[in-house]
Formats: C-alpha cells, sequence, structure tokens
C-alpha cells in the first residue's frame, strides 16, 4: 500500500520529546485505561448494533471480547456537549457547555476524568483532532501529563491563536476563526482574507497533488487541519508502548466526522442500491431530500469502513503486544449523525436515535468473552465506571452510574438517562430553549421548548417495539408518558435551580 | 476642515513643495532627497485614517453578527476577549494595506502618487473594498475558481483600479470630494483607532 510507504513522514511526534517518564509510576497495579473517541460515530451505521452494511468487521472482531452496550447515548448531539459529558460525568445541564467552541464552568477544571484519575498516579495522555474538543482538553490541561496539540499529528494546519496566545486558548480559537471565516458568516478581514483563501488553496492543492490518489474524495479535514488517521493511529501504538504505566490515553479522532472523505479502497464499497424505508420530514428538519441523505448515508458508511479498517489496525498492535492483558480498551463517540427526515448531519434540534445513539465497547484487560448489556447507559458513566476501575468512590456530583457488568450490584431497572441539546439557549440561564429526551426502559420521551413553530412539543416512542421512531405515541399514551414528564420536569427544574 | 476658499491641507500640491520644484528640474525622481519623498505627516495621518475607515467597517459589521451568540454562552470579559482579536488583526490589516502606498508614493515619481497621495490612495484603497466585498459576498463561489475564471474579473479589477487612478489624477474636482469626505471620516476612524489600541492593549493584559 502506497499509504503505509508515507506512514513514517506523517507521523510528526514532537510530543513524544514530552515523555519524560519511562518508569512506572505510583500504582502499578492498577490497569491502564485507553478512551477511543471516533466523533460522529453512530451506532446505528454499526452491523453490531443490527445495521444492514458490514461498515465495521474489525470492530465486530473486537466485540467478541468485550462487554457490547447496545443502548448507549452521548450527553448531546454533537462534541461540545458530548465529550463535556464524557470527561467531567454530568449532563449538559450542570457543565454547561452547551455551544460550539465552549468550555466547561470553572469549577469543572477539577472535577473530570483527568484530575480524578491523576490522585491515582496514572499519566494522563490526550489528543484531539477535533478543535472543538480540543476545548476541553487545553481547560483541562494542567491535569494532562503529555498534551499532544492537534497540529502535531496534522498534515497542515492554519492555526494560530494556540501558537501566539496560548493563554487564552478559547477566546482566541473565537476571535481567529472569525477573522479566518470557519463558518457561514463572513470574514471580519476585508482584504486579507482573501490573500489568506488564497495561501490556504495553494497549500490544499500541493496536499492533493501528495495524497489526492489516495482520498479521492479529499484529503480528510476539518476547521483548516488536515490530517491522516493513519498517522494519528501510529502515533497511538508509540504511545502505548512507551507511556508509563499505569496510563489513562483519551484520543479523541475526527473520523467518521464529515466531510466523508474516505480511503480509496472504500469508495464505492456501499454503492450496494439499498435505502432504508423514507421517514415523514420533522417540522424542525431542514427538509433535506432523501435522495441527497442516501447519498451522504453511503458516503458515511464508506468513511465508517475506513475508520474501522485503522481501528482494526490499533486493535492488532495492542492485541500482538499484549495490551489488551492490562487495559481497559473503551471504544466509543461523542455524538451520532442523522440522514433522514430531512435532517443531514448533527447540527440539529432533534433527538433521534442515529444523532445520540453511540457505540460503546469495553474490553476488560484480559477479557476473552463477550458480554452484552442493553440496560440503558449515559456517557456520563464512564467517569465512574473509571473510578470505580481505579478504586475511587464517585463523587457526589457525578451524575452517572458504573456501568453494568463492571459494577458489582445488578443495574436498576428504573435508571433513567438523558440527552440535551440547547445550543440557542443562555450557558448562565435556565433552559428555556432546547431539546431534552428522557428514555427510560422501552420509552424515549423528547420534548422540544421555544422552537419557533415548535414551541413546548412532546414526542414519545416505545423503542422496543418501534427502534425506527415512526410512530409517536404520546397523543394516545399520554398517562405514560406522564410519569416521564414529571420526573424530567423535576430533573431540570434542580437543574435550572442555580441559574436563575 | 478646508473650506473651498483655502487652500486644502490635505493637498499635497497646494503646499510649496521643494520636491515638485526638484521635480521639474530633474526628470528622475531617484534625484529626490528620501525624506523629501514621503508624503507630509498630515497627509499620512490622514491617509491611514482613510484606509482604516473601510477595514474597520467590515470588521465591526461581521463582529455585531456574533455578539449576541456569544453573550448566550461566554462571560462579558471573555467576550471582549474575543472582540479584541479581530480588532487588533484590523489594526494590523489596515497598516499592511497602507505600507505599500507609503513605499510607491517613495519609489514613483512625485507626481504619479506623491502629489495626490490622500486622493489617490483613498480611491484605490475604497474601490478595492467594494470588490473585496463581492468576493467576500460571492465567497462559496469565487473559492472554487481557478486562474482561467478568475482572470477577467482580475482585469476588471485592475481596470477599474486604472480608471479611478486617472480620474483622481486629472479631476480637481473628484480630488476635492475625496479630500473632503477624507477628512470627515478621519474623525470616525480615530474613534476605531482608539478601540484598536484599547484591543491590543486587552490581549497584552489577558496573555500575561
Amino acid at each position: 500500500m502506497k499509504f503505509l510507504a508515507m506512514l513514517p513522514l506523517l507521523a510528526v511526534t514532537r510530543s513524544e520529546a514530552g515523555l519524560k517518564h519511562t518508569s512506572p509510576r505510583g500504582g502499578q497495579s492498577l490497569p491502564n485505561i485507553l478512551i477511543l473517541v471516533f466523533d460522529a460515530f453512530s451506532a446505528y451505521h454499526s452491523p453490531l448494533y443490527g445495521y444492514r452494511r458490514q461498515t465495521t468487521p474489525n470492530l465486530s472482531r473486537f466485540a467478541n471480547r468485550a462487554i457490547v452496550f447496545h443502548s448507549h447515548y452521548a450527553g448531546g448531539n454533537y462534541t461540545t456537549p458530548g465529550t463535556a459529558s464524557l470527561l467531567t460525568g454530568t449532563y449538559p445541564w450542570s457543565h454547561r457547555a452547551l455551544h460550539i467552541q465552549s468550555t466547561v464552568l470553572d469549577e469543572f477544571r477539577h472535577k473530570n476524568i483527568f484530575s480524578l484519575l491523576g490522585e491515582k498516579g496514572y499519566f494522563r495522555i490526550s489528543f484531539s483532532h477535533n478543535i472543538v474538543a480540543m476545548s476541553f482538553l487545553d481547560q483541562f490541561r494542567s491535569a494532562i501529563d503529555n498534551f499532544t496539540n492537534t497540529r502535531e499529528l496534522c498534515l497542515a494546519d492554519n492555526y494560530l491563536a494556540d501558537r501566539l496566545f496560548p493563554k487564552d486558548f478559547t477566546p482566541a480559537v473565537h476571535g481567529e476563526s472569525l477573522i479566518s471565516r470557519r463558518g457561514d458568516t463572513y470574514s471580519s478581514s476585508l482584504f486579507l482574507y482573501e490573500l489568506y483563501r488564497l495561501w490556504t488553496s495553494i497549500q490544499m492543492k500541493n496536499l492533493i497533488k501528495q495524497y489526492g490518489e489516495l482520498f479521492p474524495r479529499g484529503i480528510p479535514q476539518n476547521h483548516n487541519l488536515v490530517f491522516m488517521l493513519e498517522a494519528a493511529i501510529d502515533w497511538t501504538m508509540r504511545q502505548l508502548e512507551r507511556a508509563p504505566r499505569p496510563f489513562l490515553a483519551y484520543l479523541h479522532f475526527l473520523p467518521p466526522h464529515d466531510p466523508y472523505t474516505t480511503r480509496r479502497e472504500f469508495v464505492g464499497q456501499f454503492d450496494d442500491g439499498w435505502n432504508p424505508p423514507p421517514k415523514p420530514f420533522h417540522p424542525l428538519s431542514d427538509r433535506e431530500p432523501d435522495q441527497r441523505l442516501n447519498q451522504r448515508r453511503r458516503e458515511y458508511d464508506e468513511y465508517i469502513a475506513y475508520v474501522d479498517a485503522e481501528f482494526g489496525r490499533l486493535h492488532q498492535f495492542m492485541d500482538r503486544n499484549g495490551i489488551l492483558n492490562n487495559t481497559y480498551v473503551i471504544f466509543t463517540s461523542d455524538h451520532g449523525e442523522l440522514f433522514e427526515r430531512g435532517v443531514w448531519g448533527h447540527i440539529t434540534p432533534v433527538l433521534f436515535e442515529p444523532v445520540i445513539r453511540v457505540p460503546l465497547l469495553i474490553s476488560k484487560p484480559g477479557q476473552q468473552t463477550r458480554e452484552d448489556v442493553h440496560t440503558p447507559t449515559s456517557c456520563v458513566d464512564i467517569l465512574p465506571t473509571l473510578l470505580h476501575v481505579a478504586g475511587i468512590d464517585k463523587p457526589d456530583w457525578c451524575e452517572g452510574e458504573v456501568l453494568p457488568s463492571i459494577a458489582e450490584q445488578k443495574p436498576s431497572p428504573e435508571r433513567t438517562i438523558f440527552c440535551l441539546e440547547a445550543k440557542s439557549n443562555s450557558r448562565y440561564g435556565p433552559l428555556r430553549k432546547r431539546t431534552v429526551s428522557v428514555i427510560s426502559g422501552r420509552y424515549k420521551l423528547v420534548h422540544y421548548l421555544g422552537y419557533n413553530g415548535y414551541d413546548d412539543q412532546y414526542e414519545m416512542y416505545d423503542l422496543t417495539d418501534d427502534p425506527e421512531e415512526l410512530d409517536n405515541i404520546y397523543p394516545f399514551r399520554k398517562s405514560a408518558a406522564a410519569d416521564l414528564q414529571a420526573f424530567l420536569r423535576e430533573r431540570l427544574i434542580r437543574a435550572d435551580r442555580r441559574f436563575k | 476642515m478646508s473650506s473651498p476658499t483655502s487652500p486644502d491641507p490635505l493637498r499635497q500640491s497646494s503646499q510649496p513643495l521643494l520636491a515638485d520644484e526638484l521635480l521639474k528640474e530633474h526628470e528622475f525622481a531617484s534625484v529626490i532627497p528620501f525624506n523629501r519623498r514621503i508624503p507630509s505627516t498630515r497627509s499620512l495621518v490622514y491617509t491611514y485614517l482613510a484606509c482604516l475607515f473601510p477595514i474597520q467597517v467590515w470588521s465591526v459589521y461581521n463582529l455585531l453578527t456574533e455578539v449576541p451568540a456569544w453573550l448566550r454562552q461566554m462571560t462579558v470579559w471573555d467576550v471582549i476577549g474575543v472582540v479584541s482579536y479581530p480588532e487588533t488583526f484590523a489594526l494590523f490589516e489596515s497598516v499592511v494595506i497602507f505600507i505599500p502606498f507609503v513605499i510607491l508614493s517613495v519609489l514613483l515619481p512625485c507626481r504619479w502618487l506623491r502629489d495626490k497621495f490622500v486622493a489617490l490612495t483613498t480611491g484605490i484603497v475604497y474601490v478595492s473594498a467594494v470588490w473585496f466585498i463581492l468576493a467576500h459576498v460571492n465567497d462559496l463561489t469565487v473559492r472554487y475558481w481557478g486562474l482561467k475564471q478568475l482572470l477577467p474579473w482580475l482585469g476588471l479589477f485592475l481596470t477599474s483600479q486604472i480608471v479611478c487612478f486617472f480620474l483622481i489624477h486629472y479631476s480637481e474636482k473628484l480630488e476635492s470630494i475625496i479630500l473632503s469626505f477624507v477628512a470627515r471620516v478621519a474623525v470616525l476612524s480615530a474613534v476605531y483607532l482608539f478601540i484598536d489600541f484599547l484591543s491590543v492593549l486587552i490581549l497584552v493584559v489577558r496573555n500575561i
């Protein structure tokens, strides 16, 4: 393979110079923890969870020696709330990372996975391709031993903010994105932006010349960062070999987040003519036509196949080197992706299953058989679970529970899971414009509040009988919904209390 | 502000310039001493402020569309911080745009640029500003253009600059209009300049 030959060139590892410790640290008997987050990976798109296309053969192989959580939910429907919930063990209404590129409330600077496990002597490693998740890692930087900057594993980046203003990272990134136009608005620079655009297009043309053959749909990139997953996986392998034990590694890879630029061998893999049954437009959708959604779904599936292949390479490496014998390997995502009801992607007010249900597979050290957990679980459970593994009690502010099959006791059948979308709401005010879903047992209740034309609306689905969420049973099952409504109302009142 | 009867302080040629006389005596601009070839301080200040104006207006306009969203997610101090970055950049951008004109006025024969430095520089920058705003508005189209599609527009851009240059060069009336516009706009730009310096200060405070 051509890409294998160039991997040594791609794997820029300036951060490795920062790895001073090679001898074991305190707490030698503790297992290592490796958290692999693949951004925007919807559980709905893996055959492991019943998807029709064979997108993830390597993940299925990994599942044979792992606990597979079948109803695992993200904290929100995009990176900011999803990642913050995973790292802090709290729901978005508590950590308040509600907006793109925002950070968690200051009090969580020391209430997170890195700070808590650091107390047990864990050597903490972090990396994120996603600049949005990077904001959190930067916020928790003082608790991270090996903080690897996004650009260190990129082919090209045009970010200056963190280089020039490391002490003011998030506002600087916001300011820079205004100048270099990383959204739908105009650049605030009248003249120089055009020169900047010229420079980036020349840079891109050179990269396309180099790697275009390998990536016919474009080289993976996001937010002006051009990268290759191969390089990040190679870097991960080196970290796993060299990091002092025990280590906690939080590695957040951008694929399969859009743009869906899969590698050549996966292009056209799912040109099988299959399309899922169409679903009616949602009132809050952009009314994207099904034909376009299905095309994007195919491209997404092919990108997932590429991600799976790279994960397979990492899995093989871990297996060969005995890392699986002393490491908790966690495979998950921060949110899903949606290709139905007129909605594409994840920047949406809706909370249907494909956009919030994410894969969660945990391979315990030396695990040889597969376990399946069908109880609903949330990403807020990951922090207490890891604390449990490290012998630390769950802090009282944490809203998660130790995950079933790792906890000694059986999961509660009454367990309720929440998911919140509130990017139009104030970070410091009560939640007046938001979507919240509550999942309890077989039912899922969704409440939309504050949207023009769809204000104070409820939807309810029976996930057992109707996993595709086609029949809104709320109008017919109001009594069944009443308990969930009351419970949800009580939680929201509690969450809003301090922001009034 | 200059009245129509009094000599315009911004009009380089209205002052008794040794450079002009020298230029008449010597065909080649290179013989004029360097310090005499730089436009007067007053012209430089007014021209700089005039150049700053469109850059700053564009920057502020785009910032204001974002500020309400930021107020929802950041503290006021952080919003001030975020705003300070593009404002500081606007200051930098205005200097980057302005300096080449000063250099050109030194390098070119005085009658080409230096004598009408304020009007010509302002005219060229403002005509360019219109083109660049059009490029921003059509960014999603322009960004996919190759050289072939870009060339005719580049030709039009250059033509408009040449037309602007000759119009200002040969029309006293147009020059006067521009000069009086510059004199007015400079006051507002001075406020923007103050905000820019404040932004620089804020960035320093936030990053120490």
